[in-house]
């Protein structure tokens, strides 16, 4: 049999609370810090820029708010996935070029030296409105 | 020019795009949607199609070999298209004058505006485009901080190997990727690349191979019937697969770059007086450790190649050539391979060469999607793809090689060409330690969590995996074979569609069919994924990191492939066990390369297609000019020889029935003597130059030779006497004498017949002196002229009276000889010979002649011309000992003549020794094996012929190889469905490969499959294509 070192790497990494004191529910520790943190972002962005005043219900929205995203976020995470990775495929997406509108101009450049060369893959300007 | 449809793959590798297809085409030669392009292109071409090009057109009709300028050109069709270009430049820029000229301020400020914001966002565009790589320099690619070399893996062969030796495939490059690490090696980016298989090069090769026979007018000329071929090759787009590693080199250490700074900075310095001393030392010192570091990197380099060519991977450093389609392949992924690529193969790549790369193509990804939309051109027409890279996730234990195949190449039989990007880290022995002592640690801390802080039952897992990390800890201390190197690496694989939703299809297929050991996870970030395939691009993403030793990275093996056959000969269908790739058989490279014999055992039973195999073999094999001699006593394979193409140089002889003539299966007759001017009785042989006289040596020879050939008449007309009599009349004690003194009174010559056996035996029962021998000659003497009266004995005795001495001339312009036997009566099987009918007892001798005159028309032919033979069904003959001795003459002499004997049979038996032993299947170098019928025995005998191992889960190979689908004449069922084709286990040389005939798209030999007749090709033609 062919075996690989997979099942080592998929150590338990559950929070179960305190000393002494077991959550009812079971939190990762990725979970934990990157709850931590959104959750501090989104205070300083309520604060801050939509200027919510600090009180016992906007506390509990602000960590509700938090809950959430980091509930939709670390559904994507897992043993292979880490935080990083799923953040990272995140901005890889959105910062994929895109098609191109229709209307757009479009210029394209060609440098000189590869008409010259490389005449096979013949370079069609295609200047123009598209 | 007009335009062609997108996506027309077929059309992609049409060797006539360039010119105009050929208006008359015989009817029903091409499949439909070629007929559809054409009229398309016929209606929609311009009215003036310029003259030079009609010259051309009648020049490009014709095969390669027929063509007696061979310079193929098509300069019409290139200033054709840039005089459109130049054309289309004026039109515009008059356009653009116009509106400069008679415009207000405000529209050219519009327009400066969106030129500029046109230019931002391409400048943009071009930035996330941008490649890392920098150049390319030998086999070397360069980015800003890295330095790649890559090798080339040949590939390599997998099945019907012995488990044990396919294990150490899988060791032995385990191997190399432990002696990498152990090189200093941190990295590896392995590439597998596939390029199309070779179509046109097959057929060029054939074209050289083949002496075609001429051309029948109105019927399939060479030039069509090499292009229907080249079409229905192409049909399933085979590939072939290139496997490239890339070995990350290290970077240059601080303190160089630092020096090499230092310097540059002090040469101002050089002259002031003091500083100037030193600065120069400093400068002395950079060189001297600069060149320093350019030996060590040599030595690195020199070690790397050194251990890449070892057992298991015998990697060669990247030729120019195969660095450019590395990197042209890689940068326009997800567009079909290009068949007609040039390569320029010459020089290293600079910066504008590279910036070429990211022009070949426009991605396009459009978040959420998935997929990444590639835009691009290829072979002059532009094709949009879809490309899905998918990274392997979770594996589970495998078990390769015993149940399973390798598990990157488990995707390959689905016929796409997929390609894989690793990328692998190759950890040290130390690291590994300490990132496991880590590990060990976290995992004891949980376990504490659980039990002493919260007084929980901890999960099972804990425990399991601390005892799995004490395991590999101890394992890589003390393991020497080096399999237990540890490594990262993500895995990924790129599948392809034309269309977004077939590629999602093709993803779900690949991930069922490695379900459910290996996990394929389709990720987001899909760009960055397609572009990691290009070397010199950073990671896209760290998720799925695949720890795993460097065996189980090996058992990959992503470099093997099917391996049959060869690429200048005839097709008998294509590969089944791992991809389908065409099979194609030189049918004389045993004689002509290897000097091994040319007989070719065809083990099956009747209906398992192979009749219609070998009439398709023996098609090929005429039409490229060997000379075919069929033995057929009651098939359908005669119809070949009315095939309109073969008109003139075909004929039917029938050796039973009204039409026969009479004494033509005399055995006197069909054992020939050896010729005197034969190569084999020169006395310049080799085989005399040890004698003392090599004239009376090679006399001596001949003169033996001879006697030998009159022994065997005797010995052939007694068997075949002995096949006529009754068994009652056998058992008698004194017919073998009787048989024996009478062949010998009429002696070996040629020129006697059977009759005169005949009239000697009614001597010997008149005139001997022993009484029992008179009795028993005139008993055997009756039975044998109540034999010789029947019409059916005409063949074998001539008439009372004449002496039946048919012409002998063999016609040399006859190249398709088919021998029929109609009419006759075969003994129904399992019953006992005393109950047969005389007519059936006469069916025995005579297919035992015929088998012997089939084999004297090849000996009769020029002896070095190419030459077929094929023997089907002759069952008479393995029942007596007179079929053995044939085989083994035929096996000997095969070489010799240059003789393709593909001979039909439905147990192994014959071709192995009497007593099971194979001391015959030596002389048999390619086999076909085809359904057995689940018989046991004859499946033992199979294996043994394959020269394959029992017992290691061939048996059910063997038994489950009925192809041709179900018939039925249930109206409620359909089993279109299933595989028509039959399959074959085919042995070339060391290969043996499972080899599907699948025969539905060569639709140009329609009118040959009709001839044959087969009902899975009846059935598959009647299915609309």
């Amino acid at each position: 049999m062919i075996d690989n070192d997979d099942m080592l790497h998929r150590v338990d990494r559950h929070y179960l609370g305190p000393t002494g004191f077991t959550l009812p529910f079971r939190l990762r520790y990725a979970a934990v810090g990157l709850g931590a943190l959104v959750t501090v972002t989104v205070f300083v962005i309520a604060r801050a820029v939509v200027q919510v005043p600090l009180g016992f219900q906007s506390l509990v929205v602000i960590v509700g708010i938090g809950v959430v995203i980091t509930a939709r976020v670390t559904k994507y995470v897992n043993a292979d996935r880490s935080v990083r990775s799923v953040i990272r495929a995140a901005w890889n997406d959105l910062t994929a070029p895109r098609p191109p509108k229709a209307g757009q101009t479009v210029v394209l450049a060609i440098p000189a030296a590869m008409r010259a060369s490389r005449g096979t893959h013949a370079a069609a300007s295609s200047e123009g409105n598209c | 020019m007009a335009v062609q449809p997108d996506n027309d793959i077929a059309a992609l590798f049409d060797p006539n795009f360039d010119d105009p297809e050929p208006t008359v085409v015989p009817p029903g030669a091409l499949p439909p949607s070629w007929a559809a392009a054409m009229a398309a292109h016929r209606t929609a071409s311009p009215p003036s199609v310029p003259d030079p090009n009609a010259d051309a057109t009648q020049a490009a009709e014709l095969a390669w070999s027929q063509v007696p300028d061979s310079s193929i050109t098509a300069p019409a069709a290139v200033t054709a298209s840039t005089a459109a270009v130049g054309a289309d430049a004026p039109p515009a820029q008059r356009r653009r004058g116009r509106t400069k000229r008679g415009t207000s301020a405000d529209t050219d400020a519009e327009f400066t505006r969106q030129t500029k914001a046109a230019a931002k966002r391409a400048a943009r565009t071009r930035k996330v485009v941008r490649l890392q790589l920098v150049g390319v320099e030998g086999n070397i690619t360069r980015t800003r901080t890295q330095s790649t070399a890559w090798f080339v893996q040949p590939p390599g062969p997998w099945n019907m190997r012995p488990v044990g030796r396919q294990r150490r495939y899988i060791q032995n490059e385990a191997l190399v990727l432990a002696n990498l690490a152990e090189a200093g090696v941190i990295g590896v980016h392995r590439r597998l690349v596939r390029t199309p298989w070779p179509v046109r090069q097959w057929a060029q090769a054939h074209d050289g191979w083949a002496e075609p026979i001429a051309d029948v007018p109105g019927a399939l000329s060479w030039s069509d019937y090499l292009r229907g071929q080249q079409h229905a090759m192409l049909w399933g787009s085979p590939t072939l697969k290139g496997r490239y590693w890339g070995i990350e080199l290290p970077p240059r250490s601080t303190l160089a770059s630092g020096l090499d700074t230092v310097s540059d900075w002090l040469l101002p310095a050089v002259e002031v007086p003091l500083l100037g001393r030193v600065a120069k030392l400093v400068r002395a010192w950079a060189r001297t450790a600069f060149l320093g570091e350019q030996k060590a990197l040599a030595e690195h380099l020199a070690t790397i190649e050194r251990i890449l060519s070892g057992q298991g991977v015998r990697a060669k450093p990247a030729t120019a050539a195969q660095m450019d389609y590395l990197l042209l392949r890689s940068a326009s992924l997800g567009l079909p391979l290009d068949a007609e690529g040039v390569i320029s193969g010459g020089g290293d790549w600079a910066q504008s060469d590279i910036a070429a790369l990211e022009d070949l193509t426009d991605l396009e990804l459009t978040p959420g999607d998935g997929y990444t939309t590639v835009r691009g051109q290829v072979g002059g027409r532009d094709y949009t793809g879809y490309a899905i890279v998918l990274t392997v996730g979770r594996m589970a234990p495998l078990p390769i090689p015993e149940r399973m195949l390798p598990w990157q190449v488990i995707g390959d039989s689905s016929g796409e060409p997929l390609e894989w990007s690793e990328r692998i880290r190759l950890k040290t022995t130390s690291q590994t330690i300490r990132s496991l002592r880590r590990l060990t640690a976290r995992i004891e801390a949980q376990f504490d969590h659980y039990t002493v802080e919260h007084d929980q039952v901890p999960p099972q897992e804990l425990a399991e995996q601390h005892a799995l990390a004490q395991r590999v800890i101890s394992d890589i201390e003390d393991d020497h074979s080096g399999l237990s190197v540890r490594t990262e690496g993500w895995y990924r694989v790129l599948v392809v569609g034309s269309s977004p939703d077939e590629a999602k299809q093709k993803v779900s297929m690949l991930q069922e069919m490695y379900a459910p050991r290996i996990r394929l996870e389709h990720e987001h970030g899909q760009y960055q994924l397609l572009r990691e395939f290009i070397p010199g691009e950073p990671l896209a993403n760290i998720a799925h990191c695949r720890r795993m030793s460097v065996e189980t990275v090996s058992a990959g093996m992503a470099a093997v492939g099917d391996r049959i056959g060869d690429r200048t000969g005839v097709v008998i269908g294509e590969t089944a066990s791992i991809a389908p790739r065409p099979a194609v058989w030189d049918l004389f490279a045993a004689h002509e390369k290897k000097h091994k014999s040319g007989l070719t055992p065809i083990v099956a039973v009747p209906g398992s297609g192979k009749t219609f195999l070998a009439g398709m073999l023996v098609y090929q094999a005429v039409r490229a000019g060997a000379y075919g001699v069929v033995l057929d006593p009651s098939g359908p394979l005669k119809k070949l020889a009315q095939l309109p193409e073969f008109r003139g140089i075909a004929e039917v002889q029938a050796l039973t029935g009204r039409t026969s003539r009479p004494g033509s299966l005399n055995p006197y007759r069909v054992i020939v003597d050896p010729r005197r001017d034969d190569p084999d009785y020169v006395p310049a042989n080799p085989d005399y130059a040890d004698d003392a006289d090599p004239v009376t040596a090679a006399q001596s020879q001949y003169e033996a030779d001879l006697r030998a050939a009159q022994a065997e008449r005797i010995s052939v007309a007694v068997s075949v006497l002995k096949m006529m009599l009754s068994p009652a009349r056998l058992e008698h004690e004194w017919t073998e004498t009787v048989l024996q003194t009478a062949a010998n009174t009429v002696g070996g010559g040629r020129h006697h017949n059977l009759r005169e056996v005949l009239d000697a035996i009614a001597a010997l029962g008149r005139d001997d002196e022993n009484l029992d021998l008179r009795t028993c000659a005139r008993s055997v003497h009756q039975e044998l002229s109540m034999m010789a009266d029947l019409a059916e004995a005409r063949v074998l005795f001539p008439e009372a009276g004449t002496t039946g001495e048919p012409e002998d001339i063999v016609d040399t312009n006859t190249r398709l000889t088919v021998l029929t036997m109609p009419g006759l009566q075969l003994p129904p099987t399992g019953t006992d010979p005393s109950q047969w009918t005389p007519q059936q007892r006469m069916a025995g001798p005579l297919m035992h002649m015929a088998a012997w005159l089939a084999n004297r028309l090849v000996y009769e032919l020029p002896r070095f011309e190419r030459k077929v033979l094929f023997l089907d069904e002759n069952k008479y003959l393995e029942q007596t000992g007179a079929g053995r001795t044939l085989n083994l003459r035929i096996a000997r002499d095969s070489r010799k003549y240059k003789v393709r004997a593909l001979v039909c049979s439905q147990l192994p038996d014959d071709y192995l020794g009497v007593d099971g032993s194979d001391d015959k299947s030596a002389l048999t170098y390619e086999v076909i094996i085809g359904d057995l019928g689940g018989n046991t025995h004859a499946i033992d005998g199979a294996l043994k012929l394959l020269n394959l191992p029992a017992g290691e889960g061939y048996e059910a190979l063997l038994a489950d190889l009925g192809g041709g689908g179900e018939d039925t004449l249930d109206e409620d069922t359909d089993t279109e469905h299933l595989d028509q084709a039959r399959r074959f286990i085919v042995k070339m040389a060391d290969d043996i490969e499972l080899v599907r005939s699948d025969w539905t798209h060569f639709v140009h030999l329609a009118h040959v499959f009709a001839a044959l007749d087969s009902r899975a090709t009846r059935a598959a033609m009647d299915t609309p294509a």
